[in-house]
């Protein structure tokens, strides 16, 4: 069952300088259950991305087009008080640097208390208890409520904040690189916690991430943004061992692995500009095998095989190849 | 091991760091209470070999690479270069030493001064020790820096400041800024862990490749196995201010014998989605490095601690040829494989 539908979503920023366009025709779905890992480089979008689904770009960006349907219902046509019952009613987040969100002066449980009781009708004491019961699930004692933020550490910290984001039993919930400050054995205690409770709640995951060993770990499906755009989306499998795209191929080949790696491969250049972004395919300047179609005409973003979608012309010759050398 | 010579020898080194404390606590009592971010650290670094530090947040291993280029100065211990002890040396003699060591620090954004051109952030060094004779020996210098790390035609950027530069051209600038001095031997601190991974391979090569141009020997400080593992000869692990387990990298790595090690190992994810591998994760917290567990510091959070461990402090034992562990019952993988 589809959960969340992005149809062709535009996201802009309007600057002196001119547009940014950092969310560009992007569309996919996500199931109830699934985990989508949304990857790519710093800049390409991925993190506009979340904020334009929860409607809440900051100034002076907005939405130019494109629908957010969940469970049928567009979202980027809802006021600002219509949106503010959905965020943590029915899709929630998990920010970057998200621990350091929680109020200093406040204590924890109160923080958890004051979210429950403003999106839910009931008693302050059942709120408590309520509370109690989220942080029991995330591993964190519940005498713990009446500490202050400073006196958690880091991924308890960032415990918390999953604990919030779901007290109110949300369908889909939005983690923009939930464990980028954290230690990989936190990290991994935070990623297992984050599954079982997945499981529970039936919760669709939207992962955003750099870092594809974590992507590898943890998702079902991946799509992979760059320059505002996504350039592959298929199954986490397909995407490690079958990619098509020139762009998915080097970034992963770019990642050195626990288990001893064969040379790495780096990708020319940098991440385009989003005001001008080249013609034609996005990633050209940066291509190995760039060609003069991909220079005069933007690829169409195709299903290539089932549930494998490439924008790439030279798709498909790029079976098994190695492009980067 | 003879077999290679040695650049840099570390032992028996502590940094402590005092806490302060209010004034009422103090009139309580007036003793002091530290902070054993390093407490007691022994190895070699060999010449032209990248050697590792690897560890958590809070294990002291960023202590441990600014102590030894005497940058905040030990507690304890000595530190021999070159026949030189630098805990013992004058300031005078440590400055003279200063260009033959180098580092180059984890956020290109932070550790350049955004005031200060290219040339000027490369050529400062040179000015500052009085390496060059005049202004064209000086551009001259830069230009060669930026040439081998890249920044390529020089003339593009060396006028050009920070803000102008992409991430993975300003770890460049840094990393010209080490190099152009000549230097011996470099700490790289977290060198490529804020750049995005198509940068990372590209930094990881040209740190490989001056050590040959160079005559290089870094000590490469980092919480990533994985990038440890690609760049590194040996490796030492650290946990709450001691090592705990050192050797070739590959073996560490494979075949791990410290329990922390084990499951340090085991926690780091896998770009690979058809592998099952359970990551791991100790129980628990670091405890505090104020008051750190008597016995092997890892006892609290360990699956295998028993009343040894609690007491004893482990001593080191080489596992195989090179590769020391310091833990009283050596990991063997069975021990997961009813889980």
């Amino acid at each position: 069952m589809t959960v969340l539908e992005v149809n062709h979503l535009k996201a802009y920023f309007f600057l002196e300088a001119g547009e940014v366009k950092a969310v560009d025709d992007v569309s996919f779905s996500i199931e109830r259950g699934e985990t989508l890992g949304l990857a790519g480089e710093s800049g390409c979008g991925k993190s506009t991305t979340a904020y334009a689904l929860l409607n809440l770009l900051p100034y002076p960006g907005r939405i130019v087009s494109g629908e957010v349907l969940l469970d049928g219902e567009d979202l980027t046509k809802k006021s600002p008080d219509e949106m503010r019952q959905i965020r943590w009613d029915e899709i929630s987040m998990v920010f970057q640097g998200a621990m350091n969100a929680l109020n200093p002066v406040l204590r924890v449980g109160d923080q958890i208390v004051e979210a429950i009781t403003l999106h839910e009708d009931i008693s302050v004491d059942e709120a408590y208890k309520k509370m109690e019961d989220i942080l029991e699930v995330v591993g964190v004692d519940p005498t713990r409520a009446s500490n202050y933020p400073h006196e958690f550490s880091g991924g308890m910290k960032q415990r918390v904040m999953i604990a919030m984001a779901l007290v109110t039993e949300p369908k889909v919930l939005i983690a923009d690189e939930p464990t980028t400050a954290l230690d990989v054995t936190v990290e991994a205690q935070v990623l297992k916690l984050l599954k079982s409770l997945q499981k529970k709640f039936q919760l669709s995951v939207i992962l955003i991430t750099h870092d594809l060993a974590t992507i590898a770990e943890a998702c079902d499906r991946v799509a992979i943004m760059y320059a505002g755009q996504i350039v592959e989306l298929a199954d986490v499998v397909t995407i490690f061992k079958e990619r098509l795209h020139p762009y998915t191929e080097g970034l992963i080949r770019s990642v050195p692995s626990l288990l001893g790696t064969e040379q790495l491969v780096h990708i020319p250049g940098a991440p385009p500009g989003l005001v001008t972004p080249p013609a034609g395919c996005r990633f050209h300047p940066r291509c190995p095998i760039a060609t003069d179609i991909c220079i005069q005409q933007e690829p169409e973003f195709r299903e290539i095989k089932e549930k494998h979608y490439v924008a790439c012309h030279h798709a498909n010759q790029l079976w098994g190849k190695n492009v980067w050398k | 091991m003879t077999s290679a010579e040695t650049l840099i020898e570390v032992r028996n080194l502590k940094k402590y760091f005092p806490v302060r404390r209010g004034f009422v606590a103090q009139l309580v009592s007036r003793e002091q209470i530290w902070v054993k971010a390093v407490d007691d650290v022994s190895f070699d670094i060999r010449k032209n070999e990248v050697f590792v530090l690897a560890g958590e947040s809070g294990c002291g291993k960023t202590t441990t690479g600014r102590v030894i280029l005497n940058l905040t100065p030990p507690s304890d211990g000595s530190i021999r270069y070159g026949g030189l002890d630098l805990t013992e040396i004058t300031k005078q003699e440590m400055k003279a030493l200063r260009p033959k060591l180098q580092i180059i620090f984890q956020d290109p954004y932070e550790s350049l001064n955004p005031r200060l051109s290219i040339h000027d952030s490369i050529g400062e060094a040179l000015q500052v020790n009085r390496l060059v004779a005049s202004r064209e020996d000086l551009l001259q210098r830069i230009k060669m820096a930026m040439e081998d790390v890249r920044l390529y035609p020089p003339e593009d950027f060396i006028y050009r400041y920070p803000h102008m530069l992409s991430g993975g051209q300003r770890q460049r600038v840094v990393i010209a800024r080490a190099i152009v001095t000549q230097p011996e031997f470099i700490v790289a601190d977290e060198p490529v862990s804020m750049l995005d991974a198509s940068i990372r391979a590209e930094i990881l090569h040209l740190l490989k490749e001056l050590i040959k141009k160079y005559d290089l020997t870094y000590l490469y400080i980092t919480h990533d196995l994985a990038s440890a593992r690609y760049i590194g000869d040996r490796i030492a692990i650290m946990y709450l201010g001691k090592i705990v387990e050192y050797g070739p990298v590959g073996r560490v790595i494979d075949n791990p014998k410290h329990q922390y090690t084990a499951i340090l190992v085991s926690a780091v994810p896998i770009p690979d989605p058809t592998l099952i591998h359970t990551r791991r994760a100790p129980v628990g917290e670091v405890p505090s490095p104020i008051n750190p567990p008597p016995g092997c510091r890892f006892h609290p959070r360990c699956p295998q601690a028993d009343e040894q461990c609690r007491q004893e402090e482990p001593p080191f034992k080489e596992v195989e040829p090179n590769h020391f562990a310091a833990c009283w019952h050596w990991f063997d993988p069975k021990q997961w494989e009813d889980e």
